[in-house]
């Protein structure tokens, strides 16, 4: 017994040393609480929200935008476009180092992104019109592009815009995501996976003086409730993705505050038009999105926190298409669809859900709206990496609800899932009209051009329905009352410059 | 002693194999493809095809299986595809959250069943008898994650006097560490102690059927000394044999105790692998946890050897 | 477990007076009987579920979302204003058919293997055991967890999974009780009078085997309707709009605060089926086997 005991003891005792150290609140430290454990930190090949966030804090970017979606210089002073839209001019900050202490100038620039085109680079998609990329001075990198590029700069405003030491990218290589060097305001100190990722502030950062914390630690903690009694406990002060339903909680709470972020995002129903069925009608198609109220799913599921919607940019965006509203849920005229179509009720549909909660109650909502519209909805949920590949693969009749979480251009939100070639065309939606005018878009350097060419294309999209927009997402953050000057990048990621903990 | 042990540990091996194997071949069967979950299904075909190639996924399974188990004798289990780190270090990270958990779970249930067990022994066929089965197959009955859910919804949300899930490390700061793993470890404790009870008894009631005890009655020897110094001392063989074989339970609990209490430890990190069909990381938990339970039965086996002489003779 | 043999009488046939013995041994064990009781209760419920159920178990009602309990709902309403306490009583459905249906998966796949490895002896047995030790040796959810991933989500595939994980033990358990069978007398008389090698393995050693097996079996039982439960709790089981205790508990963790009535009473539910099975399991495990 003793020597059991007394095993099982030095066994926890070693196993508590191996822990590693570190996170003890002291004042200026600023806790945060995540909702999934970040992949890689390295935003050549990262693809999860909480990544960005986690980059958003540490790194600045080439350009930033505000909530309006409006363009600001960050590593990049200044910009301008040649005449023919296919060269960019970018003129970079002097005097600026990365976290490493290597200088940064037009080379690094040219590395970075050529970095992300490389072969394996989730990126690459995203700058395939680049060309190339020249060093005209220190300060001055000329990118040339294959095509009219327009949304080439809302790029370098996400990902792609953050540029790591030249010297870490060529010491560290693949393994630049353990322990990244780029240049902002914070750098990595340590990362223990699932728990927490503790980021320190750089001293020599140019911009140092408007960071108020030295340190911000990152917890992760994926469970909505548990997430929440922790803000509530004060043992973190910032907290993301509150559950809709408990915003009431929060609103409630004098010492917390609720933090609505505006974020161009929508949730789809991705119809297959490649799956031999009813669909694969569009009179069916009609019909399926009468049967749906989007307006309860809002309210039922979501709280009425989130903002109902038929077109890729939500009603109160400026990209909106008034002349194509919403149309009311209508099962009688359905059910009339259906008839027209020469199908007998009810039309059996199979969606394919990801196996998430809310996910999951909406898809029940439309199972049971479709019911009495005519449909027979049945639901296959399936966690999230299986309906990539279904959905890869064509093995699937809708699939949703689905989307594109958060765009800081409408390009990100259109061109990806309805061109032909998009990579996110799941559909496979192949329309000449459509891919004309997603063309058009792109060329379009002059912004009201381009902003009339996406409501053409939303005005196609509502035709031809291979998508069913549901609603559009709205980023819920709450923090203690104390927080002050929080804000976020138009994708809704927070900065953390000018923000104070009283 | 020394050869019985050495036959012990040679048999074993053909099991951890066996393990191996079956770990290997299930981690083949799940469905998704890992190439595309790291890539969000965002990713051009080539591109995939270049993870595939550089996560070596194309190969012939026997050379995957050869390139995994080799790998596995250096220690390295691979590398998550998700967040570039190696797997090994991240499971090195996890163990002793899990069993600080898992060991703070076993002295719940060592300090709840064992003198139940005893008292339900002493007063057999009484009222106390039947109150201890039933709360032992209560123990059993409660599904560990409605337990926790319901822990939470009292101590947490309406009293406010644990947290609701998270870990702190016992040397960050024990007091908080122990203010989180209280709820978690009294979950992962209660079915054991159900066990704990149940295999206390019993083997108290065989124990003190023995001559010896009977012998010490008639001497006169105080109630209180036979049953603690001689049945205790005897019955504690099965006891701590059961113990060290709940291990592998305790594991197994910790699956959806971690998940329901944010626990970053082992548990929580097979649920989310599985989900995001980490296949490496999978392996290296389940062929570790399968090591893991056949240690222990070795362990709970020379244990038995080195306390009763009488196996001793035989089998030697 | 030398135990079966002493109250089975040679033979494949038993007396009629040791059954009733049996019986009243068990009928004397008053938690063994509440267990029966209940288990009793839950089965009823669920054949008669929709005779009891107030309301359709997957009808929506937006106007009434997570309202607690009263008179109209006793058990209150979920997250899409569905009654709690219909649910319920659909998921004993799932519940019990996942329990059952799991378990015959487990002794179908498990028991032939035992005996005949047992049976048969030699290397054979021995390789066919350091198998079944090696799938012992993986946490039972962890396996059924990975299985359950692999067949994709839904009841059916849950019980697969379940059972597959829980064969094993009872390989393990039919093997052992073939290798005290194996060397009785009758079985060696039986095996000199040319009785055929299969008629031996089912009507004399798959009979005397029997007893401990069904203990496990009603303990397996308890332990497969916790497994589904925890599956459908991981969204691995019973699929939406249909209940499931599991799946109830799932969606009510997220609403604990404001509406801890979802997940108070599908835990009552799961805990008194498995305590039903578990006490009726103890008892049969009693009055089968009076050593103790």
């Amino acid at each position: 017994m003793k020597r059991l005991a007394s095993r099982m003891r030095s066994a926890a005792l070693t196993g508590l040393l191996l822990t590693a150290l570190g996170g003890v609140a002291h004042a200026t430290d600023l806790r945060i609480a995540l909702a999934d454990d970040p992949d890689a930190l390295d935003t050549r090949t990262n693809r999860a929200q909480t990544g960005v966030t986690v980059m958003t804090v540490m790194c600045d970017h080439l350009l930033w935008t505000d909530s309006e979606l409006t363009l600001l210089p960050g590593l990049a002073k200044s910009w301008s476009w040649s005449p023919d839209g296919t060269e960019l001019t970018l003129d970079l900050v002097e005097g600026a180092t990365f976290q490493d202490g290597t200088p940064f100038d037009a080379e690094a620039v040219k590395i970075n992104i050529e970095r992300y085109q490389t072969p394996g680079s989730q990126r690459a998609d995203d700058i395939s019109t680049i060309k190339s990329v020249e060093v005209v001075s220190p300060s001055r990198v000329l990118i040339k592009t294959s095509e009219p590029s327009a949304q080439l700069l809302g790029k370098f405003a996400e990902r792609v815009g953050v540029m790591f030491s030249p010297k870490a990218i060529k010491e560290l290589g693949d393994d630049l995501g353990r322990a990244p060097v780029c240049i902002g305001p914070y750098k990595f100190v340590e990362r223990v996976a699932q728990d927490r990722i503790v980021v320190a502030k750089d001293p020599n950062y140019y911009d140092a003086a408007k960071y108020a914390f030295d340190r911000v630690i990152f917890r992760i903690i994926p469970d909505d409730a548990v997430r929440l009694t922790n803000l509530q406990a004060g043992e973190v002060d910032l907290i993301e993705k509150i559950d809709p339903s408990s915003v009431a909680t929060v609103e409630q709470d004098a010492k917390l505050q609720l933090i609505p972020l505006k974020v161009l995002s929508n949730q789809t129903l991705v119809i297959n038009l490649d799956h031999k069925g009813p669909l694969q009608d569009p009179k069916i198609r009609e019909a399926l999105e009468l049967s749906l109220d989007r307006q309860a799913i809002v309210d039922v599921a979501f709280a009425g926190q989130y903002k109902a919607g038929n077109q890729f940019t939500p009603p109160d965006s400026p990209f909106y298409n008034t002349d194509l509203p919403m149309p009311a849920r209508d099962p009688a005229k359905a059910k009339a669809l259906i008839a027209e179509a020469g199908l007998k009720e009810p039309v059996p549909v199979t969606i394919l859900v990801p196996n998430r909660p809310l996910l999951v109650r909406v898809a029940e909502m439309m199972q049971a709206m479709g019911s009495d519209a005519g449909f027979d909805l049945k639901l296959d949920v399936v966690d999230f990496g299986t309906t990539l590949k279904l959905t890869n693969e064509g093995n699937f009749e809708v699939w949703g609800p689905i989307g594109v979480q958060f765009a800081n251009d409408v390009d990100t939100a259109a061109f990806p899932v309805l061109h032909s070639t998009g990579g996110r065309n799941l559909s496979r939606y192949k329309s000449a009209e459509m891919d004309k005018i997603l063309e058009a878009t792109r060329t379009a350097t002059d912004p009201k051009e381009r902003m009339r060419f996406f409501k053409e294309a939303a005005a196609v999209a509502v035709k031809d329905r291979p998508v069913i927009y549901l609603y559009h997402l709205r980023p819920l953050f709450a923090a203690t009352s104390k927080l002050k000057g929080f804000h976020a990048t138009g994708d809704a990621f927070i900065r953390l410059d000018g923000v104070t903990l009283d | 002693m020394f050869s019985f042990i050495v036959r012990r540990v040679l048999a074993a091996i053909p099991t951890l194999f066996i393990i191996s194997v079956i770990v290997f071949s299930l981690q083949q069967l799940l469905p998704g493809d890992p190439a595309l979950l790291v890539t969000g299904g965002e990713a051009s075909a080539e591109t995939l095809a270049q993870i595939r190639e550089q996560f070596g996924f194309n190969d012939p399974l026997v050379v995957q299986y050869w390139h995994w188990i080799t790998d596995v004798f250096h220690g390295d289990f691979g590398t998550s595809y998700r967040t570039r780190e190696a797997i090994g270090p991240m499971l090195a990270s996890k163990i002793p959250v899990t069993l600080t958990l898992a060991t703070a779970a076993m002295i719940i249930s060592l300090v709840i069943g064992i003198p139940a067990g005893i008292l339900a022994a002493i007063w057999r066929g009484r009222g106390w008898d039947h109150a201890v089965t039933v709360i032992a197959l209560s123990g059993i009955s409660i599904p560990n994650f409605w337990l926790g859910i319901i822990l939470i919804l009292v101590f947490a949300v309406n009293l406010g006097w644990l947290p609701a899930g998270g870990y702190v490390s016992f040397l960050e700061d024990p007091v908080q560490c122990l203010r989180t793993i209280a709820m978690p470890a009294f979950v992962l404790g209660a079915a054991l102690a159900g066990a704990m009870m149940r295999h206390t008894r019993s083997a108290m009631l065989t124990v003190m059927r023995q001559d010896y005890v009977r012998t010490a009655r008639a001497k006169g020897v105080a109630e209180k000394t036979v049953i603690l110094k001689h049945a205790f001392l005897n019955a504690q063989v099965p006891i701590i044999t059961l113990a060290t074989l709940q291990f592998g339970t305790l594991l197994a609990g910790a699956v959806l105790t971690e998940q329901i209490f944010s626990i970053p430890g082992i548990g929580k990190m097979v649920v989310d692998a599985v989900f995001n069909r980490e296949y490496q990381a999978v392996q290296a938990i389940t062929l570790l946890s399968g090591a893991a339970f056949v240690l222990m039965s070795l362990l709970a086996d020379v244990l038995y050897f080195i306390a009763n002489p009488k196996l001793r003779t035989k089998t030697l | 477990m030398s135990a079966t043999v002493d109250i089975a009488p040679p033979g494949p046939a038993r007396a009629p007076g040791q059954i009733a013995w049996i019986v009243r041994r068990f009928l004397r064990n008053k938690a063994a009987v509440a267990g029966l009781i209940v288990v009793g209760l839950f089965v009823l419920v669920a054949i008669f579920a929709p005779l009891l159920a107030p309301y359709d178990p997957i009808k929506t009602n937006w106007s009434e979302i997570r309202h607690a309990p009263s008179a109209a709902h006793w058990f209150g309403t979920d997250e899409l204003g569905r009654d709690i306490f219909s649910r319920i009583i659909y998921g004993a459905r799932a519940s019990l058919m996942a329990g059952v249906v799991s378990v015959v998966i487990a002794f179908v796949v498990g028991v032939p293997i035992g005996i005949v490895s047992g049976y048969v002896g030699g290397v054979f047995d021995t390789v066919v055991m350091r198998v079944i030790d090696a799938f012992l040796a993986i946490p039972f959810l962890i396996m059924a967890i990975a299985l359950a991933a692999f067949l994709g989500p839904s009841l059916t595939n849950a019980m697969i999974a379940i059972g597959i994980s829980t064969a094993p033990i009872f390989a393990r358990l039919a093997r052992g009780q073939t290798l005290v069978v194996k060397v009785e007398e009758y079985i060696e008389a039986a095996y000199s009078l040319g009785v055929r090698p299969m008629t031996i393995l089912t009507r004399y050693i798959f009979v005397n085997a029997f007893p401990p097996l069904l203990v496990q079996s009603t303990l397996a039982i308890a332990t497969a309707i916790i497994a589904e439960a925890a599956l459908a709790f991981l969204g691995l089981g019973q699929q939406p709009p249909n209940a499931s205790w599991g799946s109830m508990l799932n969606t009510a963790r997220m609403a604990l605060s404001q509406a801890p009535w979802m997940s108070i009473y599908p835990g009552v539910a799961i805990f008194l089926t498995v305590l039903g099975f578990n006490l009726l399991g103890d008892g049969l495990h009693d009055a089968l086997d009076p050593k103790d």
